[in-house]
């Protein structure tokens, strides 16, 4: 300040300039600051009196936060609980009616809980501790729920072995068949003249027409015999084992594995035969069966029967 | 101070008095509450340091926990989603192989909506009006032919009879829709996969669960057979007016010919006999001789939802059991 400050003195009777020394200006700013400091106290008390503390805000709404965060985990865990539960059914009321299983008992579902529990134990909030058990139960079910799904994955491949193992097809193409003898049983036989049974089925065909092998298996013979001429056994495992027989050749190899529908060898006339024709037999656990059921043609179930009744009367056949 | 203070003012060449101006004020208090709030702040600050609230631990050990676990808790849902997703995929290819067909979510109702029309056009308000026509028109007719219906409507009592012989039930007990698996038509052959007609419908079911008449009739044939093809044992029940029903490939068969069952009676037990991949019961309805798709007639006990999710089964171009 340019202006300078004056002080009547009443002793000398004469204004006086007042001096600023240090000492003066030291008590003037103690003086400012105390009485700062009080209005920040009583701010403080007021504050205080009427509003929680500012950590204690700040951590309510981290809490708040968290625990937004711990309904949406809650929501990821119900979600899954509602997938597993999906499985879980699809499981019992498909696949295991279908692959001939047991169904899961739900104590089998539910068991094996433990291992954390302990941990758990030790934890004293609700909220941590539901979810814990939550997700164990999920994932002890889950593993149940794997273990089950390599079962049935396992029984699936064993049945789909066994379901391409049936013999299931025509061992002739319609396009070159030319006749279909529906006889099995007994009948004269054309060549040597009397009754013997007659345990197969004669496909007629042109000499040189593809034969298929009618399911998957192992060639389990493959030769020259008298009676039947160049015949094929393929062993087809689950008890079922067929044979093709008067073949022109052959042309696989004892051991070799084959496919359903795999060329196996030609139709032909060797052998006991008077014709050219496919003999076809089916065994079951070593007993013959009549072929007739074990492939598809535009016959239902009920006219198959039929046929097969009919088979049973018919008295000729080509071997 | 209570000194007055004065100042020279050379204008007037005398000292004269020092007015307390309302600027100074207005600085002083400023200056006043501005330091005040700093030593507000400030010692807020210092508070929230040094005192911590019983309030403030308990919240703070909370959050700890809560963060802590949070990270672990997360891992492990992770773990578990993916570990579902991996199930998923292994359902739907299990699902492939022994159905044929991918599996898909059921068909929703969404499939005959109309185009939606601006309410504003007159397309929209032609046919407000038509449609509004129609329902004065059918209401006026509902009105006379409910009069005329509670005079003359009755059922002939031979009809009566027809209705209650007519095979409505599902052939097993305690029947839900999901069992269904392959229904009437063109199907894939479980065993050499070529397609063919299926005849009835496939409805898998436990070993041994009971399988009952769909409707009262007399059992004309029973047939048992080991052989690994063709319905395996069976029964034909005949129901009169044309209908015969026949169950195939069961385990058990608790009938003989010429009995007379009633419906919902058991008759035999769930198996797999004959040429079928599952146990399931093969369930064909003929009228007068002549196959039918069964669906039509096994509603007993089914709502229009219900029905819907069994047409929906019924129809898809997937393998059958048999």
């Amino acid at each position: 300040m340019a202006k300078v400050d004056y002080i009547y003195n009443p002793k000398t009777c004469r204004y006086e300039p007042v001096v600023v020394n240090s000492q003066i200006v030291l008590r003037r700013l103690s003086r400012f600051l105390s009485i700062s400091f009080m209005i920040g106290v009583m701010a403080l008390l007021v504050f205080n009196a009427n509003y929680p503390s500012v950590d204690e805000t700040l951590l309510i709404s981290k809490n708040q936060s968290l625990k937004n965060d711990w309904e949406v985990l809650d929501k990821k865990l119900e979600n899954a609980d509602r997938a597993l539960v999906a499985l879980e059914q699809t499981d019992d009321h498909n696949y295991r009616v279908i692959l001939d299983l047991e169904p899961l008992a739900q104590s089998v579902r539910e068991a094996g809980v433990g291992g954390r529990e302990k941990e758990n134990a030790s934890i004293q909030y609700l909220i941590i501790k539901k979810a814990y058990e939550k997700a164990e139960k999920i994932k002890n079910r889950l593993d149940i729920e794997i273990q089950s799904f390599e079962q049935l994955d396992k029984e699936l491949a064993y049945k789909e072995r066994m379901w391409a193992s049936r013999p299931a097809i025509q061992p002739i193409s319609n396009t070159d068949l030319t006749y279909l003898h529906t006889t099995y049983g007994m009948r004269q036989h054309p060549i040597l003249g009397y009754w013997r049974p007659h345990r197969g089925l004669d496909f007629t065909a042109p000499k040189g027409s593809p034969i298929y092998a009618t399911g998957d298996g192992v060639i389990e013979e493959a030769h020259y015999s008298t009676s039947f001429g160049n015949v094929v056994y393929i062993d087809h495992n689950f008890g079922f084992e067929t044979r093709y027989a008067h073949m022109t050749e052959y042309i696989v190899k004892k051991g070799e594995k084959v496919k359903r529908g795999q060329i196996i060898g030609y139709v032909g006339n060797s052998g006991l035969s008077v014709a050219t024709h496919l003999h076809y037999e089916i065994l079951f656990k070593g007993d013959q069966i009549n072929p007739i059921n074990f492939f598809q043609r535009d016959l239902n179930n009920k006219e198959y029967e039929k046929l097969v009744e009919l088979g049973g009367i018919a008295t000729t056949s080509l071997d | 101070m209570p000194n007055k203070k004065y100042y020279y003012n050379p204008k007037t060449l005398s000292f004269e008095r020092k007015k307390i101006s309302l600027s100074k004020i207005i600085g002083n208090t400023f200056g006043y509450l501005s330091f005040g709030a700093l030593f507000f702040v400030g010692l807020l600050v210092l508070q929230n340091y040094i005192v911590e609230t019983p309030l403030e631990s308990q919240y703070r050990m909370e959050n700890e926990s809560l963060e802590k676990h949070k990270a672990i808790l997360n891992g492990r849902i992770q773990t578990a989603s993916a570990q579902l997703a991996d199930l998923n995929t292994k359902d739907g290819e299990l699902y492939k192989k022994i159905f044929e067909i991918p599996k898909t979510e059921e068909v929703t109702h969404a499939d005959g909506r109309e185009e939606i029309l601006a309410a504003s056009s007159p397309v929209f308000m032609d046919w407000t009006n038509k449609l509004s026509n129609q329902f004065v028109a059918i209401a006026g007719k509902a009105e006379r032919s409910n009069r005329f219906f509670r005079l003359t409507a009755s059922v002939d009592k031979s009809d009566w009879t027809k209705l209650q012989s007519t095979p409505v039930l599902q052939p097993v007990e305690n029947f839900e829709i999901d069992q269904l698996v392959s229904g009437y038509g063109i199907r894939i052959n479980p065993f050499h996969k070529g397609k063919y007609h299926h005849d009835g419908v496939d409805i898998a079911s436990p070993r041994g669960a009971s399988v009952i008449a769909t409707g009262p009739g007399k059992v004309v044939a029973v047939k048992r057979s080991d052989l690994l093809a063709g319905f395996g044992n069976y029964i034909e029940i005949d129901h009169g007016y044309g209908y015969l029903t026949r169950y195939a490939h069961l385990d058990e068969i608790n009938v003989r010919v010429g009995e007379k069952v009633l419906k919902g009676f058991k008759i035999g037990s769930v198996g797999t006999s004959g040429g079928s991949i599952a146990p399931h019961v093969h369930y064909e309805v003929s009228l007068n001789g002549v196959n039918v798709d069964p669906l039509q007639y096994l509603v007993q006990g089914l709502d229009s939802d219900g029905y819907a999710r069994l047409f929906i089964a019924s129809k898809k171009i997937n393998q059958s059991l048999d």
